[in-house]
């Protein structure tokens, strides 16, 4: 096993490839009782499609890795994994992002018996026709669940607006109809695809030796063997630059509207270059649509804003965007803030000292981030499926100058827009 | 180490080496009631938001960014019969910093300032910013009944624990935040700071004598009685089973309340922890296992403890044809437990995960730190390897002690009217 170690953030990172492929980092918190293990694959919900090297295309049904998460939980005689856990004194959980899907695992007594399980469950897939047709009352009470939240369905609103073919316009859980239509069949050849060891990930942060750790995991891996597959690459959707809907409104259950606009950019290949960009944006942002705005206190007192506002930016390898939402009863004025807002930002230079106090900032956060077991594990699993290096990724932030804000002032178009607005259904 | 500053003024240091920052919780301790509520959370959205010195958003975010980041969160919570205003703020420890000279120096300026000395103009607060506290904190109370989930359960307290704390909830209530001046929320921040019981408890690697003495040059607060007592046990009279309200949302949301007679400082109240496990807290419970696992009737389904008012509450979104079903399963459940039914595997399982969680909170700066102020809360040393020895030792003989206990008192739904099967498109 490799191992870096970093006395600038005062940590410890081990990394090893098993001979099944399977990729593990680990990183060694001394002193602490607690473990968090995670094994990931980035199979997430907008990988609807699939294509072989001969070019054909495999399809699921929409919502199918969410479905798949709830099923990996059974294992053989339709025994509940979770009780497992339990009886370890270990909290499991699952989470299904657009882009990958996690299991993972907490606790803090002996990791021995957790650890064996989450690699031996997540390495196995029993199902059948009767448990996955009663997991489907399940996941629709899910759905239900977030189609009454204002706040999800208003991102998910906004995704349909900008996005005509990407699957970012379903939601991760599907449609109450691709639900109902999830097979066996469909679970099944999805799992062999996309759990094979050589696409997957285990990330630990744990207080127990190293050794003892990956002794574990390679004695774990060498008892199993696995079929040779296909390496299979994500549907290219080629996506228009234009957004499907420029206006979109919707009524629900609330009792102020919520106005988002959005603007849809260009994905950026290079994994490096994206989390620059990201961050160049954030600066952006947040010098426009912050308290670091004097104008951020008169939009507070005319009743434009108040504290549910926000502001997010993705930049993907195959899609990005950026939006800024409020509830707001001033629609109109509010979509001229935020375009006016930044027009202006995006056309004149930021102030160095501006960057200085945004730079300081996000290096406290980066050195807190270090602290939380789960945020950290998710972002050395994001990292690692992008062939990066975490401490490098961390470091980006000190060396950001304005040449870098100012590539993303050019990059963010503001010619794609959607609007999308939640009404009440009483007015 | 706990040092009493003043009476009625304590603080509480936790010192780690475990944690890259360093965190500080200062509480202000009143008695619960609507007005309380209304006025400290309208205070706690004034404090943080500017100050005398840095009389601009700007220049207390541009304070903040210069301590790397620091963060500074204002909340109001409410444990049982008492209110509390909780300033919490998060700074990054010297060691990760080259320029690291005063940074714990300028921070305790920093929390002086923010506690201290809010914006003010001829001894009263500044109108301004009462005024987009004020309208923040309503637009947040209308928000908070869009959330079916937060509603039903609001409803649900409002209903069991009428004229009772419970009732109340820590941020208070629109009629009554309409009735408030400038003048009322003066008078509520000079009582917090005057009268209010003081407990401070820092979390983080740090040199604890001179800890002491940077926090007592730094606040130093006027002595104070301390005569609240959080904890109390609702009282329970005759109601209806269960209130309905229709509303146009896909889910129907039901909320259940029962009375456990048990507080956190009774000899029974580790049993009723592990009780609580074995009918809900856990996907191991009986609550999950029967309503989302047999009957695939829900997503969620959960049992909470509200340990300071002797209270525990069922939680879960359903169907509206299947309430009926719903809520004899449930009935069942509590039926089993009652008839002592449950395995000494399911208990074990429930003790180990009670376990699991005492034992990670030793290793979370946020859990430690909500782990010594609910001692300093009920008086108390309580360590918890001692809480996990508790856990450990609970009998049948206690469970069904606590089981027998459990009172249903009464119950909430908001039902949907939407088809399941619309799709929303």
């Amino acid at each position: 096993m490799n191992r870096i170690l970093s006395s600038k953030y005062q940590e410890e990172l081990f990394e090893e490839t098993m001979d099944n492929g399977l990729k593990v980092l680990l990183w060694h918190k001394k002193g602490f009782q607690k473990s968090f293990f995670m094994m990931g694959t980035p199979f997430g919900a907008v990988d609807i499609e699939q294509v072989d090297s001969n070019g054909d295309v495999v399809q699921y049904p929409a919502g199918i890795a969410h479905f798949l998460e709830h099923k990996l939980f059974e294992s053989e005689d339709n025994h509940d994994v979770m009780d497992d856990f339990s009886s370890m004194g270990a909290n499991v959980n699952a989470a299904t992002s657009y882009d990958e899907t996690c299991y993972y695992f907490v606790t803090s007594q002996d990791i021995t018996k957790p650890l064996n399980l989450l690699l031996d469950f997540t390495q196995k897939l029993c199902i059948t026709n009767e448990s996955v047709e009663k997991e489907k009352g399940i996941i629709t009470q899910e759905h239900q669940m977030y189609q009454q939240m204002s706040e999800a369905r208003l991102i998910h609103e906004t995704f349909k607006s900008l996005f005509s073919k990407h699957p970012l316009k379903y939601e991760v859980d599907g449609t109450i109809e691709s639900i109902q239509n999830t097979t066996v069949e469909d679970l099944k050849c999805c799992y062999k695809i996309n759990y094979h060891p050589s696409n997957m990930m285990l990330i630990g942060v744990s207080g127990t030796d190293p050794e003892i750790i990956f002794d574990l995991i390679r004695s774990n891996q060498n008892s199993k063997t696995f079929p040779e597959i296909n390496k299979m690459k994500d549907q290219e959707w080629n996506e228009p630059k234009t957004v499907n809907r420029e206006l979109h409104e919707f009524t629900m259950e609330v009792n102020k509207p919520k106005v988002n606009v959005a603007y849809k950019l260009q994905g950026i290949k290079d994994p490096i270059q994206r989390e620059k960009m990201d961050m160049c944006l954030r600066i952006l942002f947040d010098c426009a649509f912050s308290s670091l705005n004097p104008k951020y206190q008169n939009w507070l007192e005319d009743g434009l804003i108040n504290d549910f506002y926000g502001y997010e930016i993705n930049v993907s390898e195959d899609i990005a965007y950026c939006m800024v939402y409020a509830e707001t009863k001033q629609q109109d004025a509010f979509i001229e803030l935020v375009d006016k807002t930044l027009a202006d930002v995006l056309s004149h230079d930021i102030q160095e000292e501006q960057l200085e106090q945004l730079k300081r900032r996000y290096h406290g956060q980066n050195i807190r981030y270090l602290n939380d077991f789960e945020s950290l594990a998710i972002m050395t699993m994001r990292c690692a499926f992008d062939n990066t290096d975490v401490f490098e990724i961390l470091d980006l932030t000190e060396k950001l100058t304005i040449e870098d804000v100012r590539k993303a002032q050019k990059y963010c178009s503001m010619e794609n827009k959607a609007i999308i607005v939640c009404k009440p259904n009483r007015d | 180490m706990i040092i009493q500053l003043q009476p009625g003024v304590r603080l509480n240091l936790i010192q780690t080496n475990k944690f890259k920052e360093i965190t500080c919780s200062i509480n202000f301790l009143s008695e619960l009631t609507e007005e309380n509520a209304t006025q400290r959370s309208i205070l706690a959205l004034m404090l943080n938001d500017r100050t005398n010195k840095y009389e601009t958003k700007q220049k207390l975010t541009a304070v903040l960014d210069h301590l790397y980041g620091a963060t500074m969160a204002c909340r109001s919570v409410g444990y049982g019969r008492c209110h509390v205003v909780e300033i919490r703020s998060k700074i990054i420890n010297p060691s990760y910093v080259t320029q690291s000279n005063h940074l714990l120096n300028d921070w305790m300026d920093l929390l002086r300032e923010v506690i201290l000395h809010p914006l003010m103009k001829d001894n009263e607060l500044d109108e301004n910013v009462y005024k987009e506290a004020k309208d923040m904190l309503k637009d947040k109370l209308v928000r908070r009944n869009d959330d079916a989930q937060t509603y039903s359960i609001l409803q649900a307290f409002a209903l069991a624990g009428k004229d009772q704390p419970l009732s109340i909830s820590a941020r208070g209530t629109i009629e009554c935040l309409d009735k408030q001046t400038c003048l009322d929320i003066t008078k509520a921040y000079c009582s917090m700071i005057e009268q209010d019981q003081i407990d401070i408890v820092i979390c983080g690697d740090f040199d604890e004598q001179q800890m002491v003495k940077r926090v007592l040059y730094t606040f130093n607060f006027k002595p104070r009685t301390a005569t609240l007592d959080a904890a109390y046990t609702l009282k329970t009279k005759e109601m209806n089973k269960l209130t309905e309200e229709e509303k146009n949302q896909p889910q129907t949301n039901l909320a259940l309340v029962y009375t456990t007679g048990i507080l956190p400082t009774d000899k029974l109240f580790p049993a009723l922890k592990v009780a609580n496990g074995i009918l809900g807290q856990y996907p191991t419970s009986y609550l999950f296992q029967t309503i989302r696992e047999k009957h695939s009737l829900c997503y969620s389904i959960y049992s909470n403890l509200i340990s300071y008012d002797g209270v525990c509450a069922i939680t879960t979104g359903i169907e509206r044809e299947n309430l009926d079903t719903t809520m004899q399963l449930i009935e069942e459940q509590i039926n089993k437990c009652k008839k002592e039914e449950y395995s000494d595997e399911l208990i074990q399982i429930t003790k180990s995960m009670l376990i699991n969680a005492l034992q990670s909170s030793l290793d979370e700066a946020s859990s430690l730190i909500g782990y010594a102020y609910s001692n300093m809360l009920l008086n108390r040393e309580y360590s918890i390897d001692e809480n996990i020895q508790a856990v450990k030792q609970v009998t049948r003989e206690d469970l069904k002690a606590v089981f027998d206990k459990l009172t249903y008192v009464t119950g909430f739904v908001l039902s949907g009217k939407e088809k399941s099967n619309e799709s929303n498109s």
